[in-house]
């Protein structure tokens, strides 16, 4: 069974891997460290085909010519080989699949996630660069990681801290923003009460 | 029903962390992670214990640039503008070590650098956060152990007994042959081209960094502009998938030297000149930084130069033929 090598994909030859986990590349040359694992010798599975049900016995709900094998775990219809699908130790539906109630089960299986909170860190830092910018970024900050706090974070990544950091963040440049109104809204009204007298 | 808790994971060895971009390993109860971010957005792939059919390692140069490392060559650079306020041996000791470090990074990445893939049944993926062999290494020796938890071991002999048998070959390792695919070529005319013009630049450049003449300006200047369009040459090439990511690689740091180069210059002439200003006194040679900063960048330059000879020297050369083949 050639495996292939990891720099140019050409299969390594056999007796090279007979020599203790390396193997010399016949295409590239270089020197394969190989780890093989049993999986590879294992026969592939044979396809689900669901048998034919007999007369009184129970059938699939989506395939009523079909032996019932199981009953879905969440609504309780019966499943015949094809249709069963096994989730978290269970057996499911495809409709209950399909319709996301395993979504709380299936939470840790994404596939792929937006990382809400070094968004809300970047931004009002990468803002300073062009300080007006703050003016919208800064309150913008704190309402973004209020909405998006409780919103599931990297697998890997557990802390919330950068929520933290850019509230503050935010709210320091949204408090120097009402600073500085106050501060230019009295030299205006100091202007204008001069200009009077 | 209360949701269960999610998957607690566990770092394994190897990271890779770009401008953007990154990748990392982990360690579930029964699968490895392998996590690929972008901006602000994370990718996962779940490699299950019990469906590792392989894993292998083999060595390779990897031109690899971190974001710290970045970070660091970028105050290394900026911290060549004050070369003028310290004395000469302090300066040629900054070049010294400029010069090791570069070469220490050039020996880890062709020396040290390594491709690892994992091999399942229906997949075989490269793991972009193992590029270097000791780290490769230590990932192996955690994994292997808690692959055999659940497979148990392979028997030794099983290159014999798969010489006596014609077993089914499992699809995804099956051999190349059986799937054709088209290779990049490690150079081609324009990249032979770009290499030229990167060490002739470099050359023009360390030879004349120090003369103020306007014509010498002038001439590199013009091969900068030149050496800037076949380096867009080069990663157009490559995003075609007609030439190699190493070259590719080169004409990224090139670029990355040129324009660096130009903005330390550019700050560096803003910051000394409101200095002095705010001092009260002319620069008595305002000219020495940019030609210390510039020597720099063209001895980075042909250091450059040198690693597209050696890349373009180790691979086949594609011809007309071969695209119109492709």
């Amino acid at each position: 069974m050639p495996l292939p090598c990891a720099r140019c994909d050409s299969p390594l030859p056999l007796w090279e891997l007979s020599s203790a986990g390396a193997a010399v590349c016949t295409t590239c040359g270089s020197r394969n460290t190989v780890r093989v694992f049993p999986a590879l010798f294992a026969a592939p599975g044979a396809p689900a085909v669901p048998e034919s049900a007999n007369e009184g016995e129970a059938a699939c709900f989506d395939h009523p010519s079909k032996r019932a094998v199981a009953a879905c775990h969440q609504c309780g219809r019966f499943v015949c080989q094809l249709c069963s699908v096994e989730f978290d130790g269970q057996v499911w539906c495809p409709s209950c699949v399909a319709a996301g109630r395993g979504r709380s089960k299936a939470v840790y299986l994404d596939p792929s996630r937006t990382l809400y909170d070094s968004i809300a860190l970047v931004v009002p830092l990468a803002s300073l660069i062009f300080w007006p910018l703050t003016l919208i970024t800064g309150p913008g900050t704190v309402v973004f990681s209020a909405m998006t706090w409780k919103r599931p974070l990297s697998l890997v990544r557990r802390r919330r801290w950068r929520f933290g950091v850019a509230v503050l963040i935010g709210l320091a440049e949204t408090i120097g923003w009402i600073w500085l109104i106050v501060y230019w809204w009295e030299q205006f009204r100091m202007g204008v009460n001069g200009a009077a007298r | 029903m209360a949701p269960p808790a999610e998957e607690k994971y566990r770092r394994l060895p190897g990271r890779r962390r770009g401008l953007i971009s990154g990748a990392s390993l982990w360690m579930g109860s029964d699968h490895i992670l392998l996590v690929k971010s972008a901006w602000f957005r994370e990718e996962y792939k779940r490699f299950y214990l019990r469906d590792i059919q392989a894993i292998v390692v083999a060595p390779g140069a990897r031109f690899y640039v971190s974001a710290p490392m970045l970070a660091f060559a970028a105050a290394w650079l900026i911290s060549a503008s004050f070369l003028s306020f310290w004395p000469p041996s302090v300066a040629i000791g900054w070049m010294a070590a400029t010069g090791v470090w570069i070469a220490a990074w050039l020996a880890v990445s062709f020396a040290g650098g390594c491709r690892c893939r994992l091999y399942t049944a229906v997949s075989r993926d490269e793991l972009p956060s193992l590029f270097r062999t000791w780290t490769a290494r230590r990932f192996l020796r955690q994994v292997e152990a808690r692959i055999e938890q659940v497979q148990g071991r392979a028997d030794a002999a099983w290159t014999e007994a798969e010489q006596s048998s014609a077993g089914p070959v499992p699809a995804a390792l099956a051999p190349a042959e059986a799937r054709p695919r088209v290779r990049a070529a490690n150079h081609t005319l324009a990249s032979d081209l770009f290499v030229l013009i990167l060490v002739v630049s470099s050359i023009v450049g360390l030879a004349t960094a120090h003369t103020p003449s306007v014509v010498w300006d002038r001439v590199r200047t013009g091969l900068a502009i030149v050496l800037i369009a076949g380096a867009v040459v080069v990663l157009v090439e490559h995003s075609r998938g007609r030439l190699g990511r190493a070259m590719q690689r080169v004409a990224a740091a090139s670029m990355l030297l040129i324009g660096v180069t130009f903005y330390v210059q550019t700050f560096t002439f803003t910051f000394l000149n409101g200095v002095h200003a705010g001092v009260g006194r002319a620069m008595t040679d305002p000219l020495r930084p940019f030609v210390i900063a510039r020597q720099a960048m063209y001895a980075m330059e042909l250091l450059l130069g040198f690693s597209g000879a050696v890349i373009a020297l180790r691979g086949t050369y594609r011809d007309e033929t071969d695209i119109m083949k492709d």
